[in-house]
């Protein structure tokens, strides 16, 4: 394969980037730092506040960093940074609940020190998540029923459906009801549409058109629509009394280093690998995975070697740092060797003629990919709701239909999957129906089903800790579930500081002994501490972090994750991640700035 | 009697336009279907948004004023037009690529 090298780029034009980098680069002063407070209009600090720095064109690493202040306002970047003599430099802050009104810029020296002046700001509608929105759901089953509806490809409500909200009221309709009942209608049969275009795309011959009165009346359009015409009956640009619902653990040492990604793209999920590391990124649109060196930022592309459809999915650490794929199409596993850049791919197909949909491979308790005792691989079957392995020797393939859930009826979309500390089971969730259950490895056979008691719950990606015990995320009803597989007993099901933040996936952290909880719907990270139950909150610096999978980089105990938006029509930050936590708990700093 | 004729300028110029509509039409064909605009449009049925061949009847007889608005609606949406429901924004289509939709819908008046 051959590994496509070029500079990242946002969208500016050739002309105007090399002119700015040429003023920059001439008026800048090297080695030097950047830093500040954050203070109210009374001159108080103001601490964990975000403070965002969005180095111009070209810049090496991290396309925005971003640092907390601490509990005297103070905040510092680490490393140094170029200093343009007579620009401001491009930093911005936000706080929830806050608006800057004044900004003081004192050159100290090469160094910069920067004051922010904010003063509260009862509309959060700039800086509060999507999920706040879903507080107007009062019944926990109708909104846990919505998210699952509505929340798996994109946040609801996104700037742009808070723009289709204003839309609807600017049509100065007679009956404004009537307008929002066929506007919401109308909307979720696009968004039918655009699903159905999206996962038919691996299968789809070119020209091909969907029938739309199909695509139009699948599952229960009438009744979401009917739901958003009752909760989103204003313009939906004002919020107020959003609260957090948990301590924010960032102090004055937590680093976001976000990275983004050249467009077109699909991110789903991204991983730290490599020497150097690079963050992995798939994009599922293609068959593509980008390389991003985080201390320079240059990035490669490395195509799946495919001559159909695999699209990118999944991705795990193998135990020897090579990179695992998953599909979203066509049975397609590949294995990345990320220094030498070279792949080794498999097209399963079983015996009985099954192309197995695969989702997750079996990851382990360090969160990394584990074989049985026999080399292989297992894996869960979203496409034929089965468990299965595949030998990576042979490239044979068998699966085992799982049992249905007792009175739920229709597809189980079978999706998360991990294995027990001894190998001896594999633990998969459904989404789509609220049930869970284990395969016994060596027996072939299955461990319940166990159903939870909202069918909508969403048991999305799963993690499993160093005694059995396995966190499952509950999309749909916003909630962490914590089952001890060896005792067959569910520990406890514990909701979340904010139930509409939509929990893709849990990991745990074998150093810090605490589960992280990414969201999709919420822009923030939750960490559960199971020793006490409690919960600590870290937010994303922006709106639209609709993420997915973490991995905890197991040197330096940095949060690795994405910004999957994957609808084109939502411009929501397509990003990979990186987050130092602040806690000093791994004894390997990550340090992508340059020394 | 010379039977040859030399082509004019403007039959020239009329047949390089000709050409690059039929390519446009073509492009912007190809356009609205990897855009899924029929996610709302269909060809001559109503749909969840007014059928291509209506848009292109209604507004055939302001089709050089039209051109720009109608590009400038599918990147930016809006609604009023043609009943209750307001059409989605598509602001990842650029209004190079909008213009040769537009005028592909356009000229579906013509047939």
């Amino acid at each position: 394969m051959g590994l496509q090298r070029y500079h990242r780029g946002r969208g500016l034009k050739a002309p105007t980037l090399l002119a700015a980098a040429f003023l920059w680069l001439s008026q800048a002063a090297a080695g030097s730092e950047i830093h500040g407070r954050v203070v109210d209009i009374n001159g108080r600090p103001l601490p964990q506040a975000q403070v965002l720095f969005d180095p111009p064109e070209p810049a090496v690493g991290a396309s925005v960093i971003t640092v907390f202040s601490d509990t005297d306002g103070g905040f510092r970047f680490p490393g140094d940074h170029d200093i343009p003599a007579h620009a401001d430099l491009p930093l911005s802050v936000r706080a929830l609940g806050f608006r800057l009104i004044d900004r003081i810029d004192n050159k100290e020296g090469n160094s910069l020190n920067v004051t922010f002046v904010l003063t509260a700001e009862q509309n959060q509608a700039a800086v509060a998540p999507a999920s706040a929105w879903l507080e107007r759901i009062e019944d926990p089953r109708v909104k846990s029923g919505f998210v699952m509806d509505c929340v798996d490809c994109h946040q609801v409500p996104a700037p742009e459906v808070r723009d289709y909200a204003a839309a609807i009221a600017d049509l100065g309709a007679d009956d404004p009801a009537l307008a929002r009942a066929h506007s919401w209608n109308a909307i979720v049969k696009y968004m039918n549409y655009l699903s159905a275009w999206e996962f038919s795309r691996g299968s789809r011959a070119a020209g091909e058109k969907l029938d739309t009165d199909a695509v139009y009346s699948v599952n229960n359009g009438e009744q979401v629509a009917a739901l958003l015409s009752e909760v989103f009956d204003d313009r939906l640009d004002s919020i107020s009394g959003y609260d957090r619902g948990a301590p924010i653990i960032a102090n004055a040492n937590t680093v976001i280093w976000e990275y983004e990604i050249p467009r077109p793209n699909a991110v789903r999920e991204a991983l730290l690998l490599g020497d150097p590391p690079r963050l992995w990124v798939a994009d599922v649109s293609t068959n593509r995975m980008f390389g991003i060196d985080v201390k320079t930022g240059e990035q490669v592309i490395s195509e799946v070697p495919a001559d159909v459809p695999m699209g990118p999915h999944s991705l795990h650490r193998g135990a020897d740092g090579s990179l695992w794929v998953t599909p979203l199409f066509n049975g397609i596993i590949g294995q990345l060797d990320v220094d030498a850049g070279t792949w080794q791919t498999w097209r399963l197909e079983t015996d009985d003629g099954k192309v197995p949909g695969i989702h997750d491979l079996s990851f382990g308790y360090r969160h990394e990919l584990v074989t049985d005792d026999d080399g292989n691989v297992w894996f869960s079957d979203i496409g034929n709701t089965a468990v299965g392995y595949f030998d990576p020797r042979s490239g044979k393939a068998e699966t085992w239909p799982a049992p249905p859930s007792p009175g739920r009826p229709g597809f189980a979309a079978l999706y998360g999957f991990i294995v027990t500390r001894d190998g001896g089971e594999a633990w998969y969730s459904q989404l789509a129906n609220g049930t869970f259950g284990g395969f016994d490895i060596a027996e072939k056979s299955y461990i319940g089903p166990f159903q939870l008691e909202d069918p909508n719950a969403g048991p999305r990606r799963i993690t499993i800790d160093d005694e059995d015990v396995m966190y499952i995320a509950l999309y749909g009803s916003g909630q962490l579930m914590a089952f001890d597989t060896k005792a067959r007993e569910m520990v406890g099901i514990y909701d979340l500081p904010d139930t509409g933040s939509a929990p893709y996936s849990a990991t745990w952290d074998p150093v810090r002994e605490v589960v992280w909880v990414v969201t999709s719907n919420g822009d923030v990270i939750y960490r559960f501490d199971p020793r006490d139950q409690s919960f600590g909150v870290l937010p994303m610096p922006r709106q639209q972090a609709f993420m997915r999978m973490l991995d905890v980089d197991p040197e330096s105990g940095v949060l690795v994750t994405s910004y999957a938006n994957i609808v084109e029509n939502v411009h929501g930050p397509r990003m990979a991640l990186i987050i130092d936590p602040g806690d000093g708990a791994y004894p390997m700093k990550f340090s992508p700035e340059a020394p | 009697m010379n039977r040859y004729r030399r082509r004019s300028p403007v039959v020239i110029a009329a047949t390089m336009f000709l050409i690059a509509r039929v390519a446009a039409a073509d492009n912007g064909a190809d356009l609205v279907d990897q855009a899924r605009c029929y996610a709302c449009h269909h060809m001559t049925d109503n749909s969840l948004g007014p059928p291509y061949r209506a848009i292109a009847l209604r507004h055939a007889a302001r089709r050089d004023v039209m051109l720009e608005v109608l590009a400038r609606k599918i990147v930016h949406g809006g609604g009023g037009n043609w009943g209750l429901v307001p059409m989605v924004p598509n602001e990842h289509i650029t209004l190079e690529d909008a213009r040769t939709m537009a005028a592909w819908i356009l000229a579906l008046a013509d047939e």
